[in-house]
């Protein structure tokens, strides 16, 4: 699979009247309160909350603060809070989709839920995301490249989550989650560049990654995307063992195109999206 | 999982293989297969439970539809904070430009196979032959392999039946082969089917891509259920043929073969003729020093750290079985070039294996200067909803009801279709690896650093091409289309060159079975020893080439009987 190979230097002239953002009320349920070790406190979850509906608001279906993504960062900055890591959920299978039946139908076995364990994390793993969280500063003997200029050291996600927080509830004129969405907005371009890209970067991670990492509750996020999650075991072609070939499943064709209506189909603002990239990398418009 | 995989009981060993990915598995078995005692070093995590249990329905994974754990949290990834490896396009850059990953390939029990959606080619019977076709080629080095085609065409048939290879007999543009492909084509894509319809308007020959991934039962695998997770990712039921479970496991079960996982060679100690290695050091899970001695040594970690470790073995001076000052040189990678078309419609590319046809109509023809060397060409899909977000977020600065609304509508993810073309890269003595002189690993270790440019050869193949690859877009129905640009860094993943092989000691790092031309019990068997780098994706031939060098060495000048 590729990615598009867009940069942000060669687009961020280019776009900017493409990329005004708006703020849409998060209608968000109340930040929860940690299951296991904290990072945040009660001020921040609710701050936090409010910019990651800032970031993907709610429209039909809920915005990423609602759907969980105090939650997600805080189990991230909290990975090696436990006795063991708990960096990588287990596998193979979630228990959200069945094992395909032998006639290549779905069948009602489903499996065990795989994703409720976190798994062995190897050394050199460790070390990195020590690092990545605790930075060289809180980790023994710092990182590798400390001295090297233009290297290191490596500044953390818990050092800077907690000076990017701090510096968003004092800038902000009253509680984040009390603001209208013009004054979300202020505060969210007033962030510290590195603390608001680290921001977007998790509530984004938060939204589309399996629920057990603790956003995304019961696949919402998934569902606002159109997208089925982890479909494993059941997948989207299954084999029908008596006829030694496959069979299509219902509804998600492989090889044909999709039965019924574009659930959200392309609007202007999107065509003139791709539009601008086509013409920029010195594109084809076709029709 | 660190636990020793295998044959626990092993103490000596014939020989010590570095690295279990298509390289080190196909040896592996067959070594194993013949007897010799192996010991595997892999540096990365073992993700597999009961890799040695013949019970049906084993191995077990922990591989998974997990978009977070595979691409954001380096689940087989080797992290660039404790293991970067640095990049300049030449000295004249200074020390480095980058930092990072550079063409990193994944460390983890079963090595790049584990994260590839394995596309698998075969050669064409000319990409042996480039020397001698191309001639002087002003600033390459092109050179003729020192095995043709002919000579490796029973590996591959071996090598494609140990991983499970589907494909379609007599597709066009297919070398010869004496056999059919072990599978049919599995289910195709609906994106890849649009593309070929396109490709075949224009006079083009699409075809179902040969494929590393179960279409049927096979070998004791469950056919593959087109789950879209493919590229980048573990298969959570073992339908892609990674190393892993096919010919390592078969090594293992054997029982002449031991695997540890989380092991790190660092270093070959030769005896003091530097003609022979004596024993490898390595350090182990919790990184403790481990030194192990056998008869011979196999160098199968990549290219990169394969050159990495002949340089690691001899800090001060040219590096391990370097008379001819080539290791780490003729670095290859191909050069690929991105076409990608949008369309009104939604393509579903979520939805199967990635790719699952190509064309090869863009190889072009030795010395032709209207059909210049490239490669095949991918007709596929687009990455997952999380780099699309990423996409938007920080390449257009979207953010808000903007983003949201762009995601739903997923304009640059599930309306693409990705034409990708790999391209014949020429190799060039400058384009090599060797230490940083500054930057460490977590073990303080010299990282490799990767010096590489371009060469004209490959960038006008683009430029003849990449119209030619709109035209398609275009002809399949694509509303936009354009070329997404060249990487700055490489980040190809197909990795070749570095110890290459030869006939000349002069001219070459390893003779044509593999084995060091300096450094008689060493070997190398992956794609450090590609002379040139083919057009076609080289994993099947990295599995080939270490068959054919396992089989050499144990049975030197009748390999094939190795095999049968």
């Amino acid at each position: 699979m590729a990615s598009i190979g867009l940069t942000r230097r060669q687009f961020l002239e280019l776009v900017a009247s493409a990329s005004a953002a708006a703020a849409l009320p998060a209608g968000c349920r109340p930040p929860q309160p940690p299951a296991g070790p904290a990072f945040l406190t009660a001020a921040d979850r609710a701050a936090l909350t409010a910019l990651a509906d800032h970031i993907l608001p709610a429209d039909a279906l809920p915005g990423a603060g609602a759907l969980g993504a105090a939650e997600y960062v805080e189990r991230l900055l909290t990975v090696f809070e436990w006795s063991a890591p708990r960096l990588w959920l287990g596998g193979p299978f979630s228990g959200r989709f069945p094992f395909p039946a032998p006639d290549g139908t779905r069948s009602a076995d489903f499996p065990e839920n795989g994703f409720e364990t976190f798994v062995h994390v190897d050394r050199a793993t460790e070390r990195a995301w020590r690092l990545r969280l605790y930075g060289s500063g809180g980790v023994e003997g710092g990182g590798p490249n400390d001295a090297v200029p233009g290297i290191g050291p490596v500044e953390g996600l818990r050092p800077l989550f907690r000076r990017g927080l701090d510096a968003a509830i004092a800038a902000a004129p009253a509680p984040i989650e009390t603001l209208d969405a013009g004054g979300v907005l202020d505060v969210f371009n007033g962030l510290d560049p590195a603390f608001r890209r680290a921001l977007v970067e998790l509530v984004l991670e938060s939204f589309v990654a399996p629920p057990e990492y603790g956003g995304n509750q019961d696949g919402a996020g998934w569902q606002v995307l159109h997208v089925d999650g982890d479909v494993q075991p059941l997948g989207y072609s299954v084999f029908d063992h008596a006829a030694g070939d496959y069979r299509a499943r219902a509804g998600a064709p492989v090889s044909a195109a999709d039965p019924g209506p574009d659930p959200d189909p392309l609007d202007d603002a999107a065509r003139d999206l791709v539009e601008l990239i086509t013409v920029s990398l010195g594109g084809r418009i076709l029709s | 999982m660190t636990a020793v995989v295998g044959n626990a009981s092993l103490a000596t060993f014939d020989v010590i293989v570095v690295g279990s990915g298509s390289g080190g598995g196909p040896l592996a078995e067959v070594l194993c297969r013949n007897g010799q005692k192996v010991l595997v070093l892999e540096a990365g995590p073992n993700h597999f439970a009961g890799l040695d249990d013949p019970t049906p329905g084993r191995p077990g994974t922990l591989f998974a539809n997990d978009e977070v754990k595979l691409t954001r949290r380096g689940f087989i990834a080797a992290d660039p904070l404790v293991e970067p490896r640095t990049f300049r396009a030449s000295a004249a850059d200074g020390e480095r430009t980058f930092t990072g990953d550079v063409n990193g390939l994944p460390r983890t029990v079963g090595g790049g196979a584990v994260h590839a959606d394995l596309k698998t080619p075969r050669f064409q019977p000319d990409d042996f032959r480039l020397g001698t076709l191309l001639g002087d080629v002003a600033g390459a080095s092109f050179a003729d392999w020192p095995v043709g085609y002919d000579e490796l065409e029973p590996f591959y048939g071996y090598a494609e039946r140990i991983m499970g290879v589907q494909g379609l007999d007599g597709a066009p543009g297919d070398p010869p082969r004496s056999r059919p492909y072990p599978m049919p084509p599995g289910v195709p894509m609906y994106v890849a089917l649009r593309a070929a319809e396109g490709a075949r308007k224009l006079g083009y020959a699409p075809f179902p891509y040969p494929t590393g991934v179960t279409s049927r039962p096979y070998d004791g695998r469950p056919p593959c259920t087109d789950c879209g997770y493919c590229g980048d990712y573990g298969c959570p039921i073992n339908a892609k043929g990674s190393p892993a479970v096919t010919s390592l496991r078969k090594a293992l079960l054997t029982g002449n073969c031991q695997l540890l996982p989380e092991t790190r060679a660092v270093r070959l100690v030769l005896d003091g003729a530097g003609t022979s290695v004596t024993a490898l050091e390595a350090l182990g899970p919790s990184g403790e020093a481990l030194t192990f001695t056998a008869d011979r040594y196999v160098l199968a970690a990549s290219p990169i750290e394969d050159a990495r470790l002949c340089f690691l073995s001899d800090p001060d001076g040219a590096g391990v079985g370097n008379s001819s000052g080539l290791v780490g040189r003729n670095l290859t990678f191909h050069f690929q070039t991105i076409a990608i078309g949008v369309f009104e419609e939604r393509m579903h590319g979520h939805r199967g294996r990635s790719v699952t046809h190509g064309m090869s109509d863009f190889r072009g023809v030795p010395g032709d200067p209207a059909r210049p060397l490239a490669g095949i060409v991918e007709l596929g899909a687009a990455a997952g909803p999380l780099t699309e977000a990423f996409n938007y977020a920080f390449d257009l600065s979207m953010i808000g009801a903007d983003l949201r609304r762009t995601l739903r509508q997923s304009p640059l993810r599930d309306r693409l279709m990705v034409l990708t073309m790999q391209a014949e890269d020429a190799p060039q003595p400058a384009n090599r690896v060797d230490l940083d002189p500054e930057v460490r690993d977590l073990d303080g270790l010299p990282v490799a650093r990767v010096t590489y440019a371009n060469h004209p050869f490959e960038l006008s193949a683009r430029a003849h091409y990449a119209p030619r690859l709109l035209d398609v877009l275009a002809a399949a129905g694509a509303r936009w289309a354009f070329i997404a640009p060249a990487d700055a860094v490489p980040s190809s993943r197909h990795i070749m060159g570095t110890l290459r092989s030869g006939a000349d000691p002069a001219a070459s790092v390893c003779d044509p079975t593999g084995r060091f031309h300096d450094v008689g019990n060493l070997y190398a068997a992956d794609g450090a020893l590609f002379p040139t780098s083919s057009g076609f994706n080289p994993t099947l031939t990295v599995s080939t080439l270490a068959t054919y060098v396992a089989a050499s060495m144990v049975s030197p000048g009748a390999p094939e009987k190795a095999i049968t």
